[in-house]
């Protein structure tokens, strides 16, 4: 099987790369920067890359990889908790509102990059936790950890909201 | 709350920006990288063997001249090199002539094809500072750079074109003598603790960055290792030391120009990581990465391995020290086996 140019690969993989950048991100504009600069790096890179089994993977490897070790200013663009108070108990067995993603989203925003990265390689890309520690270069139990203090930091996060809206004003 | 994270990443997938729109930015980031900065085309590290630069502490809020301390290189071979090193440009001209307070490293420098660059990390303990200046042939400044929209204005006597973007700065000027310089700064945080300040202020040290660059320095590029032999035809064209992935050389004609469509030349460059730790991570990822699987003969005494591919032929010499190895990676004019050992037997390591 003849392998892809550069050029191929971008076409073809970079709508996938840019949406899995967006969800590491959170920001349009950093998921863009971080693209590029990976792109750039994966591009002198190419002949190892292409000879690799799954280009793919390798590259977002090297995004993921990129991301955790960034140097951008995640906290001053990302940390926009929203001030608005709970308007009332939510009513969380009705199916998730656009309001309530929004919420998630922005919580996201709060997590250290490892935490939110394994999630979102957990919950977005699906991937078995043998398979993300790999990507991390780290072990399963390491991804493990990661995982169970985001989502406890989730959970505590709403669940002290949701105590604050309980409280009588 | 597993389910609300996926429903919440899938109903925020609309953000991703336009992929053709990034292919375009990408591609033009490669044709200028290809100009501007043909000595990093091979993006690993590799060492240049020459003399060393050093790290300098900023004090203050005043200039601060980074002053290269020459260190020989070669900290006492176990055994004197049987050859010189081949000519490299491995020197640079460019140099910042001021940098924010702070402990400064060099973590890149590099000089190929007619092009330099040299980028400085300045850290306060809690923030950090990157700091990239540039100089090119030509005399057209950029159109276009990564995002956002530039504008021309005029800083200590040049004509500056300058993006300002948020935690990132960049600007580009026609130099007096000829040649483009070009300066990036990008503000960063070390370890999430905290950040640095505004556009504002960065655009203020790039400006004050710009205006203070040096282009009458003799700076040797640090180098860990050099070449000592060279296929007919090729000279070495580019010498590239980074701080975390070491010191690479390109080899190619002495005429041969930087271009969108230049080919993979050779080169030879150290990589952080050992025959062992590669195989160990291609097994964890079930992946081929396209290394050296083939053991060779022994070249000064490490252990080698051939690529198995047919083309393009590498060679791998292992653990030249601790945890670091080097590629050898053939291209027009190196194209077989015997044109890598070549190269490795004449590799002068320290």
């Amino acid at each position: 099987m003849s392998r892809a140019t550069f050029e191929e690969f971008a076409r073809e993989e970079l709508p996938g790369l840019l949406r899995y950048a967006v969800m590491l991100t959170g920001d349009r504009e950093l998921a863009q920067d971080l693209v590029q600069d990976v792109m750039v790096k994966a591009h002198s890179r190419w002949r190892r890359i292409e000879a690799a089994d799954h280009p793919r993977l390798y590259v977002k490897t090297m995004l993921t990889r990129a991301f955790i070790s960034w140097r951008r200013r995640w906290a001053v663009r990302n940390i926009v908790l929203s001030d608005d108070p709970v308007d009332g108990e939510p009513e969380r067995d009705h199916a998730l509102s656009i309001v309530d993603r929004a919420d998630v989203w922005q919580r996201l925003a709060t997590l250290p990059r490892q935490q939110r990265a394994v999630l979102v390689l957990r919950y977005y890309e699906r991937l078995t936790d043998s398979e993300i520690a790999t990507m991390l270069g780290c072990t399963d139990g390491t991804v493990r950890g990661y995982a169970s203090r985001a989502l406890t930091a989730l959970r505590l996060n709403i669940t002290a909201e949701l105590s604050n809206a309980k409280e009588p004003t | 709350m597993t389910q609300q994270l996926r429903d919440t990443f899938l109903a925020h997938e609309h953000l991703a920006p336009n992929a053709d729109l990034a292919l375009e930015a990408i591609e033009h980031r490669i044709r200028t990288r290809r100009r501007s900065r043909a000595a990093v085309t091979g993006a690993v590290v590799a060492v240049a063997g020459i003399v060393a630069g050093a790290s300098v502490v900023a004090g203050g809020t005043h200039r601060s001249t980074p002053a290269p301390t020459h260190i020989p290189v070669a900290k006492q071979p176990t055994a004197p090199p049987t050859r010189a090193a081949l000519p490299a440009p491995a020197h640079l001209t460019i140099a910042a002539g001021w940098l924010p307070a702070g402990t400064m490293h060099e973590v890149i420098a590099s000089n190929g094809f007619g092009s330099q660059m040299r980028g400085y990390d300045v850290s306060t303990g809690a923030t950090s500072t990157y700091v990239l200046i540039s100089a090119e042939p030509g005399t057209a400044l950029p159109t276009s750079y990564k995002r956002g929209t530039p504008r021309d204005v005029r800083i200590g006597g040049h004509l500056v074109r300058e993006w300002s973007v948020d935690d990132w700065y960049h600007a580009a000027f026609v130099r007096p003598g000829g040649g483009v310089a070009t300066i990036e700064i990008e503000g960063g945080a070390n370890q999430g603790k905290g950040a640095d300040g505004s556009a504002a202020e960065l655009a203020a040290v790039g400006q004050h960055v710009l205006t203070a660059m040096r282009f009458d320095r003799h700076d040797p590029i640090k180098a860990d290792f050099a070449i000592g032999y060279l296929p007919p035809g090729l000279a070495v064209r580019s010498v590239t030391r980074d701080k975390s992935s070491g010191t690479s050389y390109i080899l190619a004609p002495p005429t041969a120009k930087v271009s969108d469509t230049m080919p993979d030349y050779t080169t030879v460059s150290e990589l952080p990581e050992t025959h062992a730790q590669l195989a160990q991570g291609a097994s964890r990822s079930h992946k081929k990465p396209g290394q050296p699987l083939t053991p060779g003969r022994p070249v000064k005494g490490h252990v080698t391995y051939l690529s198995s591919d047919t083309t393009p032929t590498s060679l791998w010499v292992d653990s030249v020290r601790p945890g670091v190895s080097i590629q050898i990676t053939g291209g027009p004019g190196a194209t077989t086996a015997n044109d890598l050992y070549r190269i490795a037997d004449g590799l002068i390591l320290p």
